[in-house]
């Protein structure tokens, strides 16, 4: 590992050699950790990737074009329409499962709430547009943020981990997500607010490998972060939270303020490897 | 709101572009959703059974795949390319996972040089079952594809389309690893070369 991280520090011409097997999915996964690394630090080189990856990309038409059966194409339909009006997200938690959904599923009322509160002041007051235009796409944006998270809960594979605190703070953190959607979110409590000028930045992480996905600053100590994976070109393990300067970091400076692996079996080593492991991932080398 | 089923012939949905109708996937617009299938669903289709060579497993795929798209139109963000190429990849992601998960083996025995060869397309075979614009850069990627030394072709192939890495690529062809890196970047250079067009109508 060290030798594949020193190898790639010392210059772009070999990073360069990679980017065309990696769009192509055929690096392994260790020489592929060594090469996102680099990336993190150089435009030029993530540049050359994205023109191959583009070039990658358009290789799916040159397929030989088959007919799909017209039977799959109503099993698609029909199925897309049994989805189509979907009760109000908050009546389907009501019977959850899962008892951590419910601050949320609260969150979705109070969103629904202030939109129909905003459909309702629209009709009554004929002035002042713009400001009711600021506010329905405040309330908008708010929605589809519940609606992702809503998308996640009642996915049929939704998982769900608590992170661990390293620093043994009152803070909690869970991370939901589901594979199917390509999407997850954080929810967090009793976050101490930072400094001025730091941030929360969260992370998807194998063992020397980090992906920054999103900075925030809880409101009252808690947050709701929704989390696309669609893009992602390598699965990530686990995830992790650090403390960040404004604007966030391309790597992470500081140790794990919160994090967890995904996957049972690689806690198999022992939580306290896995701990030492990830916070020396979050160093760097 | 209150958004009507209608069918796309109703609404002209053949005419919009693919990111005025991933837009109404967000309005849960059954008609633009429809129109997308019927736009790509060979498409994905035929991407699928390219990598996984079963049938029913390809339409259980493609049917995973759409249906993922009308519950997550917001997966795709239109800042970051088009959207056939991100539906494509993201076709062939998925099938990649799945013959990985089915361990090496199976990926040895399906992705056969020799099945690659014979599958290549003629450039000059025409597709009704794609739109115009589609049909003229496929048959540019063809044509630049026919171009490069098979060696380079089918190392690209096993890659994208096998699933294997570089270092299963060179055991499966009994190649030196030197050998099938060098091919790998050649042939992705001249495939470049050739695509610089079509390379930059996928930049926003």
């Amino acid at each position: 590992m060290r030798d594949a991280f020193d190898r790639l520090d010392s210059g772009c011409a070999e990073t360069m050699e990679l980017v065309d097997a990696y769009a192509l999915g055929a690096l392994e996964n260790q020489e592929a950790a060594a090469l996102q690394q680099h990336l993190s630090d150089c435009a030029a080189c993530r540049e050359e990737l994205s023109k191959s990856q583009r070039t990658a990309a358009l290789l799916s038409l040159s397929v030989r074009i088959e007919q799909a059966p017209s039977s799959l194409r109503e099993r698609i339909l029909a199925r897309a329409e049994t989805q189509k009006y979907e009760l109000p997200a908050w009546r389907r938690f009501l019977p959850s499962r899962r008892t951590s959904t419910r601050a949320l599923a609260f969150g979705g009322v109070a969103a629904l709430a202030f939109a129909v509160f905003l459909q309702a002041q629209l009709t009554n007051l004929r002035g002042d547009k713009n400001q009711l235009q600021d506010q329905l796409s405040a309330a908008s944006s708010e929605l589809e943020q519940q609606r992702q998270i809503v998308a996640v809960l009642s996915a049929q594979d939704t998982q769900k981990v608590s992170m661990e605190q390293p620093l043994r703070s009152q803070a909690e953190s869970v991370y939901n997500w589901s594979q199917d959607n390509s999407a997850g979110f954080i929810v967090c409590r009793n976050f101490p607010t930072q400094a001025p000028g730091r941030v929360y930045q969260v992370w998807f992480v194998t063992s020397g490998l980090t992906e920054p996905v999103a900075t925030f600053v809880p409101q009252d100590g808690g947050c709701q972060i929704p989390m696309d994976m669609s893009r992602m070109n390598w699965r990530p393990e686990g995830i992790a939270i650090s403390v960040e300067p404004q604007g966030g970091s391309s790597r992470p400076t500081r140790p794990w303020f919160s994090y967890a692996w995904f996957d049972e079996a690689s806690k198999a080593g022992g939580s306290h490897d896995m701990r030492m492991g990830i916070v020396a991932a979050a160093i760097g080398p | 709101m209150n958004i009507q089923d209608v069918s796309p012939e109703e609404t002209g949905n053949g005419e919009l572009d693919d990111e005025e109708l991933m837009r109404r996937l967000g309005y849960r617009d059954l008609g633009a959703f429809r129109a997308l299938y019927d736009r790509y669903g060979n498409l994905v289709y035929s991407t699928v059974l390219r990598i996984v060579r079963d049938v029913q497993t390809a339409e259980d795929m493609v049917q995973e795949i759409f249906l993922r798209i009308w519950r997550k139109p917001d997966s795709y963000m239109a800042q970051r390319g088009r959207f056939v190429t991100w539906l494509t990849s993201v076709s062939r992601n998925r099938a990649v996972d799945e013959i990985r998960s089915r361990g090496r083996r199976f990926r040895y025995e399906t992705a056969s040089p020799e099945e690659q060869e014979r599958e290549l397309p003629t450039p000059e075979l025409n597709d009704p079952a794609l739109r115009a614009e589609l049909a003229d850069q496929r048959r540019l990627i063809l044509a630049a594809l026919t171009r490069i030394p098979l060696e380079q072709r089918q190392i690209i192939e096993l890659a994208y389309f096998g699933g294997l890495t570089q270092q299963e690529i060179a055991e499966r062809l009994s190649q030196p690893l030197g050998t099938v890196k060098t091919r790998v970047r050649l042939g992705m250079q001249k495939l470049r070369a050739a695509l610089t067009a079509e390379v930059r109508l996928e930049e926003r």
